[in-house]
């Protein structure tokens, strides 16, 4: 029996208005590698994401997560299976700390209120797991400032950093290196290949080829709702077809 | 000094409606103009009980109870409708229990309202009754107190700042919401039930909207998402409200005077401190 790979994204169907933004859409993730998804402005990418992770309903079609068909779980029963993100522009609780936006991520029994009269003493296990995450992405911050005050290369960089501490087996990473500056770029790159060698499974937006080049294991295309091609980087990056949807019929 | 006293056991129970108010409003980011309703609610459960023979602790226990049903009910319709819309719904539902109070008269006595609500018998006496508020109001901060500061606290802010990253993050927002407003609502019922039984008479007029409209203001001059704020803004209310009598004034301007002061009081921590003096978050 062949095992199911960790996503799968069947016949996927979403309308706004008039607009098919998501159109018959079909591929599977590879385990333990990161696929990027690419494509033009408006192909459908940040929207096929929000179905994967439930907070767009799909008009048609299935998403199997882990073996289980999660197309009619909510948000949160899909995080907790294992789905953890990022968002295209950081969205991150704007009046709490760094460290209180972290804790929130790696809890996951914080909706029980009659937990606030039990005995704890996780406190220092958080902490320890709070140094890590920022550690690992090499942010270097007073775990007590607001978010406020991070910039916005920061912020990418924070809400990063969120996903991972949150309890996941597939990261969802909607254009991690959208509008930082190079030097950023480059530790962000760093950070994938460390996250491709600890075995996450990952699917990635992002429009920087050069990027995608450099950390992703397999390509899919997506144009007008619908997946043009995929393949190997390799292949992708010279295919006639791909190179005129994306890069625009001027070589 | 009866006049101290009273005072006391009025600010106690109002405290306690202020810091029911943060949990909704401050941390889950649910602006529930309903909750003055939900006050009405448990005074006139325990009012209805008390005065067909019914003793006040069994009273007392049936107005938190009514009283956090229809806040169950209330939270129920936050998932979908959110902010002003939300605000607006739960208006409705303080003119709805408004106009049942008004109309329903077998029940509620309508205009005239309830009158010869007996105080609990042990706490007849005033300086009594002021002890048993304070040991309501005492457990009431406790609780309120620790489960703001607790991991479920946190979770509500995390709703109230982005409910759907809340969710991504594996937090059941809707049971969050339900949570919180069923918690805000079985201490408005309490002191609901305690301020029945302390000013003995009650009609509608004492749960209209102006009253919600003071307990906001309160909390957004004490700060919201802030224990302290919930307790510092009630007493601030209250102090204005009660030193104003002391000047010789015509009666006939005591309450624009009050409404004035306080406006101003407001306007300008809002302008300095937007957050309130204590608070954490802003309503938006
Ligand atoms: N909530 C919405 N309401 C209406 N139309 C929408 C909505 N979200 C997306 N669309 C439309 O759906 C199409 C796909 O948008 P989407 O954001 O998924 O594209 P994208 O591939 O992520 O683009 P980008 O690279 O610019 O982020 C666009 O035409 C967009 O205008
Ligand atoms: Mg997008």
């Amino acid at each position: 029996m062949k095992l199911m790979p960790t996503l799968q994204i069947k016949n996927i169907c979403k309308s706004f208005g008039g607009v098919r933004a998501v159109n018959r859409c079909s591929f599977e993730l590879v385990d333990k590698k990161i696929t990027a998804l690419i494509g033009p402005n408006g192909a459908g990418k940040t929207t096929l994401f929000n179905v994967v992770n439930g907070f767009i309903p799909a008009d048609e079609g299935k998403i199997f997560f882990r073996e289980e068909d999660v197309t009619d779980f909510t948000v949160w029963q899909r995080s907790r299976l294992g789905m953890s993100r990022t968002f295209q522009l950081s969205r991150l609780f704007k009046n709490l700390t760094i460290k209180e936006n972290l804790i929130l991520a790696l809890r996951q029994d914080d909706d029980l209120f009659w937990r606030a009269f039990l005995k704890r003493g996780e406190g220092s296990e958080l902490n320890k797991k709070i140094v890590e995450g920022m550690g690992f992405v090499g942010l270097k911050k007073n775990p007590e400032t607001s978010v406020k005050d991070l910039s916005y290369g920061e912020q990418k960089l924070f809400d990063l950093t969120r996903a991972l501490l949150n309890p996941h087996s597939l990261l969802l990473l909607d254009e991690p290196v959208s509008g930082v500056n190079p030097v950023l770029r480059e530790k962000l790159k760093e950070i994938m290949r460390h996250l491709k060698e600890k075995g996450e499974t990952v699917l990635l937006i992002e429009h920087d080829i050069d990027f995608v080049r450099s950390v992703a294991d397999w390509i899919v295309v997506m144009d007008q709702g619908r997946v043009l091609k995929e393949g190997l980087p390799e292949k992708i990056f010279k295919d006639p077809e791909v190179l005129e949807v994306y890069l625009g019929p001027t070589e | 000094m009866g006049y101290l006293i009273h005072t006391l056991t009025l600010a106690a129970i109002y405290i306690m409606v202020a810091l029911s108010y943060s949990l909704p409003v401050g941390y889950a980011g649910m602006l529930n103009l309903g909750h003055i309703g939900l006050l009405a609610v448990g005074a006139y459960t325990a009012a209805i009980l008390t005065t067909s023979g019914i003793s006040f602790w069994l009273a007392l226990i049936a107005a938190a109870l009514i009283s956090g049903i229809f806040g169950f009910f209330l939270a129920l319709p936050a998932r979908r409708i959110k902010g002003d819309y939300y605000a607006l719904m739960t208006l409705g539902f303080t003119f709805v229990i408004n106009a049942v109070l008004l109309n329903w008269i077998k029940l509620t006595k309508g205009p005239f309202g309830i009158t010869g609500i007996p105080r609990p018998s042990g706490f007849t006496d005033p300086l009594a009754f002021l002890v048993l508020t304070l040991v309501f109001l005492g457990f009431t901060a406790w609780f309120v107190h620790r489960v703001l500061g607790s991991p479920f606290g946190k979770a509500l802010e995390a709703v109230r700042d982005d409910d759907l990253v809340a969710e991504s993050l594996g937090k059941p927002t809707a049971k969050l919401r339900l949570t919180a407003l069923f918690i805000s609502a079985v201490i408005v019922g309490l002191a609901g039930a305690l301020l029945a039984h302390f000013i003995q008479f009650i009609n509608p007029q004492i749960f209209w909207l102006d009253n919600v409209v003071w307990i906001l203001a309160a909390l957004a001059l004490g700060g919201l998402a802030s224990f302290r704020g919930a307790v510092i803004g009630m007493l601030i209310l209250f102090a204005i409200f009660e030193l104003i009598r002391f000047l010789s004034i015509p009666a006939a301007l005591l309450g624009p005077l009050r409404l004035i002061i306080f406006s101003l009081l407001l306007l300008l921590v809002v302008l300095y401190r937007p957050k309130g003096i204590f608070g954490r978050a802003q309503i938006e």
